[in-house]
């Protein structure tokens, strides 16, 4: 990876694999939640910084049905 | 620097997945007993006993993660010993091996049952045992299952929603009475009659009479019941035999301190079902069988080891356990309940419900929750901000 090289990450949630755990919303309340009729996983924002990588991980490892993923986008 | 995780179950994995995500960048070496796919555990109970996944469907970890984690996966390695001096396990076939840390995750198995192993006979922990199972059931969904536990329960709800009518067993007048109140058992043992489930509750078992599929399960009261398939939900037990000689404290569990690391060694941390972890807030030590249990557990000395966690004090963390029966979702947050209880709704009546228990100073003590994700993102954050129980109890009844 060049210095010049940003990146920088994006939350995916496979909506219909959630089974409203939320262990995401207890591990990082800030980028998730649950939808109030559905009980499913809503990502309140979906851009991660580099320095929120370990925080945000640590929240989709915490999913007991694998239903979030983060991807990184290089610029 | 190596560090060594014994376990290849929940614990183990989120374990190596954590270290790398906080940046340890060094050998990770992961040793398993078992051989094949690297399988989660909740779902052989439910989705995969009902044939509805298959275990491709339910894996921990791919062959992709261990490759884009740089993980030193080594299976079919049965720890059976630990030299703490000499920082060695060794393994059933004879092998040593060295560690800078090591982590011991080599979780729980089913209690040994009082009954001589049988043709069709089955306890539930493991993807063979699962496999076992539901080959056993593929004559039909008669089962008679001992132990109304999560585990028996859930297996009684995956047959009765496959159209069995499988025997529920328990000594105890509730089902999961050791983890529910009895208000909520008696919703469950509702459901389940309403289900079909035949449920045989203030029962024990005298003998399991038969062999190979065609067996006579006696009950204490003198009734007998003939099916092709039992079923053991006894609870598990840790897997520490292995530790005997290791000078490890091991009292149902390997005892740990509040920061998950085996009392009296350096660089041995224990985690999930095996780890009884120090608890500062109740002052005893307490061993967890729960799936997030072991996924904190594991972030936390992930961040420890790391030293990413900032000086953020030991491990804490609110139980949270799940159990899915028919359509109903259950979650119980926290494990701190008095005498006082308030009940908000019924599963049955309103669609949802939950009973609120408060602790001794009239906080959030415990929540136990009925298809309401609202009640339930709502008593997880009353645990974590200690809000008077009452404040839940009053929000949950404006939204009810």
């Amino acid at each position: 990876m060049s210095d010049e090289e940003q990146v920088s990450y994006k939350i995916k949630a496979d909506v219909p694999s959630c089974e409203g755990y939320a262990n995401c919303v207890v591990a990082a309340p800030e980028y998730f939640d649950l939808d109030d009729d559905s009980g499913l996983v809503v990502v309140l924002q979906d851009d991660v910084s580099p320095d929120q990588k370990a925080h945000v991980e640590n929240a989709i490892r915490s999913c007991p049905v694998a239903a979030l993923r983060l991807d990184t986008i290089r610029e | 620097m190596n560090i060594t995780i014994i376990g290849t179950s929940v614990a183990g994995v989120k374990a190596a997945q954590a270290l790398r995500a906080q940046g340890y960048d060094q050998q990770i070496t992961i040793f398993g007993s078992e051989t094949g796919p690297i399988y989660d555990k909740p779902a052989l109970s439910k989705e995969f006993l009902r044939g509805e996944i298959e275990v491709e469907g339910n894996l921990l970890l791919s062959d992709e993660d261990v490759c884009s984690l740089d993980l030193d996966l080594r299976q079919g390695h049965r720890a059976v010993g630990l030299d703490t001096e000499s920082r060695t396990v060794t393994f059933d076939n004879g092998e040593t091996w060295g560690y800078t840390i090591l982590i011991i995750a080599t979780g729980a198995r089913s209690r040994t049952p009082l009954w001589e192993p049988r043709e069709g006979m089955h306890e539930l922990r493991t993807l063979e045992d699962a496999h076992g199972l539901r080959r056993s059931l593929e004559s039909g969904d008669d089962a008679v299952i001992i132990g109304a536990g999560f585990i028996g329960s859930e297996v009684a709800a995956s047959l009765a929603t496959r159209g069995g009518r499988p025997y529920l067993v328990d000594p105890l007048s509730l089902p999961m009475q050791r983890g529910l109140d009895d208000h909520t058992g008696t919703w469950y043992r509702d459901r389940h009659e309403a289900e079909g489930v035949r449920l045989r509750l203030n029962a024990g078992v005298d003998v399991i009479r038969g062999t190979d599929n065609d067996f006579e399960v006696v009950l204490s009261d003198g009734q007998i019941l003939p099916t092709s398939t039992v079923v053991l939900g006894l609870g598990a037990q840790p897997n520490v035999e292995w530790l005997a000689s290791s000078g490890l404290t091991i009292d149902d569990g390997v005892v740990t301190d509040g920061y998950c690391q085996a009392i009296g060694v350096e660089n041995v941390y224990a985690i999930g079902d095996v780890a009884r972890v120090h608890s500062p807030k109740s002052g005893r030590a307490v061993r967890s069988e729960h799936w997030t249990n072991a996924v904190d557990q594991a972030g936390f000395i992930a961040r420890h080891i790391t030293g990413t966690d900032r000086g953020g004090g030991p491990f804490a963390s609110v139980p949270y356990v799940w159990s899915d029966q028919f359509d109903w979702k259950m979650q119980i947050v926290g494990d701190v309940a008095g005498e006082q209880r308030h009940v908000i709704g019924s599963p049955a009546q309103h669609r949802r419900g939950a009973v609120v228990y408060p602790d001794s100073e009239g906080r959030f003590g415990r929540s136990i929750i009925v298809n309401w994700p609202r009640a339930l993102i709502m008593s997880r954050k009353a645990a974590a901000a200690g809000t008077p129980a009452r404040e839940l109890v009053a929000a949950l009844e404006e939204i009810l």
